[in-house]
């Protein structure tokens, strides 16, 4: 082992006891190893963009490019510059063209994404489920896969109508729409409450994770090279 | 100004990226991708105006003398030396992935550990102040699904996996069915009324 | 005689009395008109002029009630934050997207997990941004996002700085501004010509001065416990966590079998085993570097399986640290197969732009991706060929497999909304497989279970990399975790279920103590 990595792992081992002290308490150490992070991945973020992005994309074509590949560089630069009037309050309206252009673009993308990726796939997923003839792993019988089959469908329907009729206020006579209403929430606040548990779940073996590779290393840590410089 | 510029420049962008999802002509094609790579361009620029702003605020902090100063000046230190090691030696040299593999993985690998202790106290607390059949439900899909994830010292609980699989395909994908869908349509909503100019974000 | 009370500590003093007897604030300047005649002197008086910039003066409607809504956020803290969450939601108009509406006993888990962090960070109020992806995106998606990326943030100063919601540094507060640059929807501010200062200002003035100056003297305030219940309970399932786990490192037992194989691991299996010789392979790192351990170990065996198979490999990513994690993948965990930048592998970099950097992906891909992660011209010059890992590439199309290393649901859902469709038009034998952590399994079942699929396999966290390694007998990284991550997973099961019988036993302690309440208030 180099001193660089040994002088690494001093450093690492230093961190995460810095960021562990978190769950004594809110202290200095704590804030001293999170922006000694955001300055690495400020630093990180900016030397990447500048190498992937901005050389490449704007600087190579407006000095080595065609003519086409030039005027092609020019209008992000162009939009650039006025995203950076943003900072001053007094051209601030000049940087909402940039801003309007990111606008139009991610909300474009983002219809387009949702309609052909999710939203027409999915409904027709959920119509689907009494295909009887395509086969599920988890599913042994058609009869079982029938009744899974229903409640995959109701879960699906009750949990989209939690989520768009869920929250209004609850009336004293409810017509018959608003009691149906009622009922598909109730059942699909049961599907969410399920739903969240397994996230929740899945949130937690990720963390779990991370803490086990973080206490071996700490645990390898003084066993590999604490101890042999303090016996030394 | 009822209308301005920028409003036409969302509508009319917006629409010809969005035409391009739905109509095969090559022109438009050739229009939307040169639309979606100077937006993406345009996004890389606002993150480096985020890092100067970033770095402003805390040369600010810092010349100020304010509370917090070291904090800014440990920050700066930070930037500076990763700009100086990762801009003169590039990404994947061996002292830039020196500075990586010991101080951004630890930091946010062990900012990932504090979860498994904080989201048990949150799951103990949620039982503590509320034990409603909901979220019974909700913290004992939890555990079962916390015991099936895991080896559980190698005892094979009969008929755990098989509840997991159960949970996992039918209701907890119901249920996660219909909240994709849900986003689905939050997203067609919430983006029509940009392209048709009824919310305009981008309004400074 | 007439009691005044104090702005500072709250307690009653004598009118007459220039200053608290008990904190030395002054008192006097409450004797000025109130809010309601300053409000009332002629516009010249106050000093304060009407906005003068055309932008500021035609705020849209929405956003007027918006600004309504968040001064009764203020104003109504007694309200709950349902409540308040539908009145936002109304404001904005969003009638059509998802409602803010979660459910209270969710919101509670929520705001609990919040709250371990908030005491330093109190959230800042969040009115619904009207753009396209706050706007859709449902809350507890947002929060399982933000409490992932660490969140313990930054000191209490910074309260007023944004707080992160993409990008690595997610979750943090005041660090980068460029979302909020952005996404801003104020006017701008508007200056008066010239600084005029009224006699009320004065008076104003003279009350904030001694007010922070009072801040520096002793005041004789109640001494809160330093040490409550609350802080016991976290040290206390900390310590059972953290002793747990390290006494399963140190002294290992027995080691558990790896699971069986799982469906949707099998298929991504299947796909890996009937790639061609010589397949062209995308690979994305879109994990943040502080998934690693989950995703690394998730991901060992699969990318083993891609080398064994002689794929060529092109790693991409949408995240602006992950071509570091790719080029620390390739090298740390896989030397054994001796994949050489350029010749088996390519690393492309960073593709900047989130949704809209995948559609990239579909179209020209030498033009989006020109150059390699060290600078080198990766689609061939006039001094040199095309790199092998790229030839006959044009779009992510032409891939026999495109495989994506995910940890965020906004970034997995983005690749199969965006990519998969392009990728089974285009061709009839690619596909999409995934690596996702663990929090990802509930989202992509519902795109696997799709007829057709829309991810073609995955594998989830650590035990869909276990079943993983065990269909291919690459066990290493997946077995240094296994054991210690069931006792883990174990410890925390007992101590919610320990608790939860305690509290239904003792109805008494279902109730924070009054004092834990005044802590974490």
């Amino acid at each position: 082992m180099s001193n660089l990595d040994i002088f690494g792992a001093i450093l690492g081992f230093a961190l995460t006891l810095m960021v562990f002290s978190y769950l004594i308490g809110d202290n200095p150490l704590f804030r001293v190893a999170i922006h000694i992070f955001i300055g690495v991945t400020a630093g990180f973020v900016c030397i990447i963009v500048i190498n992937n992005v901005l050389l490449p994309r704007m600087i190579v074509p407006l000095i080595s490019g065609s003519m086409e590949e030039r005027l092609l560089a020019i209008i992000p630069m162009l939009l650039g510059w006025l995203l950076l009037t943003k900072i001053s309050p007094r051209l601030a309206t000049f940087g909402n063209i940039p801003v309007a252009f990111l606008v139009g673009v991610a909300a474009a993308v983002a219809i387009g994404g949702a309609v052909l990726g999710t939203l027409f796939p999915q409904i027709n997923a959920t119509i689907a489920i009494f295909d009887l003839t395509t086969s599920r792993g988890f599913d042994t019988n058609k009869g079982l896969q029938l009744v899974n089959g229903i409640i995959i469908l109701v879960g699906t329907v009750t949990t989209l109508a939690y989520f768009h009729f869920g929250t209004g206020p609850q009336q004293a006579n409810p017509t018959g729409l608003q009691s149906l209403l009622r009922g598909f929430n109730q059942v699909g606040q049961v599907f969410i409450a399920i739903t969240f548990g397994f996230l929740f779940a899945g949130v937690y073996s990720a963390a779990m994770v991370a803490l086990v590779e973080r206490l071996s290393f700490i645990v390898d840590f003084l066993k590999s090279v604490l101890l042999p410089l303090l016996s030394s | 100004m009822k209308f301005p510029f920028s409003v036409a420049v969302a509508i009319g962008i917006g629409l010809i990226t969005l035409a391009g999802y739905f109509l095969n002509i090559p022109v438009l094609q050739t229009l939307r991708m040169a639309l979606i790579e100077w937006a993406t361009t345009l996004a890389a620029v606002a993150l480096l105006v985020g890092i100067a702003n970033l770095f402003t605020i805390h040369w600010n902090k810092l010349t100020s003398g304010k509370v917090g100063g070291l904090y800014s000046a440990i920050l700066i230190v930070s930037l500076v030396l990763t700009l100086g090691v990762v801009g003169w030696f590039g990404p994947t040299h061996t002292y830039s992935k020196w500075i990586f593999n010991n101080v951004q993985l630890p930091v946010e690998g062990s900012l990932l550990a504090l979860l498994a202790v904080i989201l048990v106290v949150a799951g103990v607390r949620l039982l503590r102040l509320r034990s409603s059949m909901l979220s019974i439900i909700f913290i004992i899909t939890a555990m079962v699904i916390l015991l099936a994830t895991g080896p559980l010292f190698g005892i094979s609980v009969p008929g755990l996996t098989e509840l997991r699989s159960w949970i996992a395909q039918v209701p907890a994908m119901a249920g996660a069915r219909g909240l994709l869908l849900g986003i689905g349509l939050g997203i067609v909503a919430a983006g029509l009324r940009v392209l048709i100019g009824s919310d305009r974000p981008y309004r400074g | 005689m007439a009691e005044i009370n104090c702005p500072l500590c709250g307690k009653a003093n004598p009118d007459d009395f220039e200053v608290c007897q008990y904190c030395q604030a002054r008192l006097k300047p409450l004797l000025a008109p109130d809010s309601a005649e300053e409000n009332s002197l002629p516009q010249d008086e106050t000093g304060v002029e009407e906005p003068t910039s055309p932008a500021a003066a035609e705020i849209p409607e929405w956003l007027q009630e918006l600004r309504q809504d968040e001064d009764s956020l203020e104003l109504e803290p007694e309200r709950s934050s349902d409540e308040l969450a539908a009145d936002i939601s109304e404001a904005t108009g969003d009638a059509g997207s998802i409602p803010t509406g979660t459910p209270d006993w969710i919101y509670e888990v929520e705001q609990e997990t919040q709250r371990d962090f908030d005491h330093i960070e109190p959230p800042p109020p969040s009115p619904a941004e009207p753009g396209p992806e706050p706007a859709a995106l449902p809350d507890w998606l947002e929060s399982i996002r933000l409490g992932l990326h660490g969140t313990p943030g930054l000191a209490s100063s910074q309260a007023t700085e944004p707080v992160e919601s993409t990008g690595p540094l997610a979750g943090l507060r005041g660090v980068l501004a460029a979302d909020a640059l952005i996404s801003r929807s104020r006017g701008p501010a508007t200056r008066p010509a010239k600084l005029r200062v009224s006699a009320n200002q004065l008076v104003h003035i003279d009350l904030l001065r001694e007010l922070v100056e009072s801040e520096g003297k002793s005041q004789p305030l109640p001494q809160k416990p330093s040490i409550s219940s609350e802080h016991i309970l976290r040290w206390g399932i900390a310590l059972a966590v953290c002793l747990a786990v390290v006494w399963s490192i140190i002294f290992p037992g027995q080691p558990a079998a790896l699971p069986a194989f799982q469906e949707e691991t099998a298929e991504l299996n299947r796909l890996i085993e009937q790639l061609p010789d010589g397949g062209q392979v995308l690979v994305a790192f879109d994990y943040e570097p502080g998934e690693f351990a989950e995703l690394d170990a998730a991901a060992s065996a699969v990318i083993d399986h891609l080398m064994i198979q002689g794929a060529y490999l092109t790693l991409v990513s949408t995240t602006p640290l992950g071509p570091v994690l790719a080029e620390r993948f390739i090298e740390e965990l896989q030397p054994v197969h001796h994949y050489t930048a350029g010749v088996q592998y390519v690393n492309l970099g960073y593709i900047p732009g989130g949704t809209a950097s995948l559609v990239m992906l579909t179209g020209n891909m030498p033009r989006a991706l020109p150059y390699t992660i060290e600078g080198l011209a990766a689609w061939g010059s006039e001094s040199q060929p095309v790199l092998p890992p790229l030839q006959g590439i044009q779009n992510v199309g032409d891939y026999d497999l495109v495989m994506v290393l995910v940890d965020d649901p906004d970034v997995a859902r983005a690749w199969v909304e965006q990519v998969e469709p392009f990728i089974s038009s285009s061709s009839p034998q690619g596909s999409l497989g995934m690596v996702i952590s663990a929090q990802l399994e509930p989202i992509i079942r519902p795109y696997y279970d799709a007829n057709p699929r829309q991810v073609h396999g995955f594998v989830a966290g650590l035990r869909g990399g276990a079943s993983y390694a065990r269909l291919n007998g690459r066990e290493e990284l997946v077995r240094s975790y296994w054991d210690s991550f069931g006792v883990g997973l174990f410890m925390a099961v007992l101590l919610m279920l320990v608790a939860g019988l305690m509290y239904s036993t003792y109805p008494l302690l279902t109730r924070p103590s009054k004092s834990d309440s005044e802590v974490k208030g």
